[in-house]
């Protein structure tokens, strides 16, 4: 057998590799989880400290916390790619803005979540609520939404820039009329890859968010999330079906929010082109 | 509007595009503006409406004057000017818009009322003698106009600011002759109303357009005259050979 030939069939075992991991691991998730969700499963409370029942406020929590972190994240994290794009001249202020979002992206998320605990949860006597838990989570998913922004606002054309300038647009004009909206697809997957990375964190939203049953009633009110859930039901070890069902779920919607992200940009263009011919 | 560049010189860094360059375009004059590839006439145009400024690593002297008023004058802003100097860059894309919201960008970045809006396009559009092919599908994506009609729509799209001047960058490059023919008599056309700069690298273009032309090589203006004064006898052969030449034959 040649070398190309053998070095062909070495990098395919790794695809291959990847996706029989995958697969594997969705497989045991999803076989031992699918069982355990049903109707009352997803539209109840826990029972017996989650040992019967259902998720439901958990289910709430998770997208109440992944809510609020993406809505303080996003537009702190979209300005200031917009910021670094557009703006800023290479130099000391642009190196130590994305110096501070990398170091931010290689913070341990329990670092997290001890920083959270002692700003929001006690300095700022937030306490452990779904805001407190928001915050922290902005924090650490602000290097992820400035990425994505960063280089979908740099994929557009510079030309495209050009062409608004010389038509007499300002600065603003070009960045709202002709940059985001090329870069709108983009920051929506980095949103999508934002959210399922809240949905899935532990260890930052249990010392902020804290690990209540009740329902929350408001962004005040502490909230167990999905993972928080999970990883409780999980280290107990007599309610596993109900900790796979917990996994089930929660993989399944990070599948789903990403699956979402991919298809909405599509969708809204689609849907524009239409629209703009049955004008 | 008067256009007139003084003793303009325009660095990349430490290379110099332009070098020294002085012109003036009156009032309704047409000028064509010719030079081979890398000459730095798109530098030139860019200059004058004040596309070139700002880029880290350039540096420029000299002045660009508009009715006499230095375009770059202490406070003065690069906004107005460009709505008042048009530019059509050589075979640009269209914006990612339909072929009206092509037209419509820049009277709508002024706020100006969506029936002036609508008025302006179309006359815009007729303008640039693309009307009669697009008027049905107005809002179809422009990418979808061929070559020569996406050069007509930045013509048109440029035209739709209402600008006093008009700075058409090889506006016929790549294009097939029926499509340039129409450009350039689009440009003749045009000349009464605007002060127009035509930039070209082709000999024959500068003869059938028939104007004042200057010559640009290696970013000096080195010849100029009407068209068919600096194309005649061996003066018009040292010409040919400039712009085909790329100015290595001097």
């Amino acid at each position: 057998m040649s070398v190309d030939r053998l070095a062909l069939a070495a990098l395919r075992a790794s695809g291959l590799l990847v996706a029989a991991g995958l697969l594997f691991l969705l497989g045991q998730v999803l076989i031992r989880g699918l069982p355990a969700i049903d109707r009352d499963f997803l539209l109840t409370g826990p029972r017996a400290m989650g040992r019967a029942g259902g998720v439901l406020p958990s289910l709430v929590g998770t997208a109440a916390v992944g809510g609020v972190a993406l809505v303080l994240a996003v537009p702190v994290g979209v300005g200031t790619a917009i910021y670094l794009a557009e703006y800023a001249r290479e130099g000391p202020a642009a190196a130590a803005i994305r110096l501070a979002a990398e170091a931010l992206a290689g913070v341990p998320s329990v670092v997290f979540g001890l920083f959270g605990f002692s700003l929001f949860v006690i300095r700022l006597g937030l306490g452990w609520s779904i805001l407190s838990g928001g915050l922290t989570l902005a924090l650490m998913i602000l290097p992820t939404i400035i990425r994505t922004a960063e280089e979908s606002i740099r994929a557009v054309p510079q030309i495209h820039r050009e062409l608004s300038s010389a038509l007499g647009a300002t600065g603003w004009q070009t960045v709202t009329r002709v940059v985001l909206p090329g870069a709108w697809p983009g920051i929506l997957s980095g949103m999508a890859l934002a959210l399922g990375r809240s949905a899935g964190e532990t260890a930052a939203v249990m010392f902020t968010a804290g690990t209540s049953l009740r329902p929350p009633r408001s962004l005040l009110d502490p909230a167990r999330t999905l993972s928080v859930h999970f990883y409780l039901l999980a280290r107990e070890g007599h309610a596993l079906d109900r900790a796979y069902g917990v996994a089930a779920l929660l993989v399944l919607s990070v599948l789903a929010v990403s699956g979402a992200a991919r298809l909405l940009p599509r969708l809204a263009a689609g849907h524009r082109a239409v629209a703009k011919r049955d004008q | 509007m008067t256009l007139a560049v003084c003793n303009l010189s325009f660095y990349y860094g430490r290379r110099r595009a332009l070098n020294r360059v002085s012109l003036v375009v009156g009032r309704g004059e047409l000028m064509v503006l010719a030079g081979p590839g890398g000459s730095g006439k798109s530098t030139l145009l860019r200059c004058i409406n004040r596309m070139a400024d700002g880029v880290p690593g350039t540096r420029l002297t000299g002045r660009v004057l508009l009715d006499g008023r230095d375009t770059r004058a202490r406070g003065a802003d690069p906004v107005p000017i460009r709505r008042r100097v048009g530019l059509v860059f050589a075979g640009a894309p269209p914006l990612p818009l339909s072929i009206y919201g092509n037209v419509a960008y820049g009277p709508q970045l002024q706020g100006t009322d969506r029936r002036e809006v609508e008025r302006r396009v179309r006359h815009a559009l007729e303008a640039a003698s693309l009307w009669d092919e697009v008027a049905g599908r107005l809002h179809d994506p422009a990418v979808e106009l061929s070559g020569g009609q996406q050069q007509r729509l930045a013509i048109a799209r440029a035209l739709a600011v209402e600008p006093e001047a008009l700075l058409l960058d090889e506006p016929t490059s790549g294009l097939d002759p029926l499509n340039v023919s129409r450009i350039e008599s689009l440009a003749v056309g045009m000349r009464r109303e605007k002060t127009l700069v035509f930039a070209t690298a082709d000999p024959e273009q500068v003869a059938r357009i028939g104007a004042a032309t200057a010559i640009l090589v290696r970013g000096e203006l080195v010849e100029r005259g009407d068209a068919a004064d600096i194309l005649a006898g061996p003066r018009g052969s040292r010409v040919r050979d400039l712009l085909i030449g790329g100015g290595d034959g001097r």
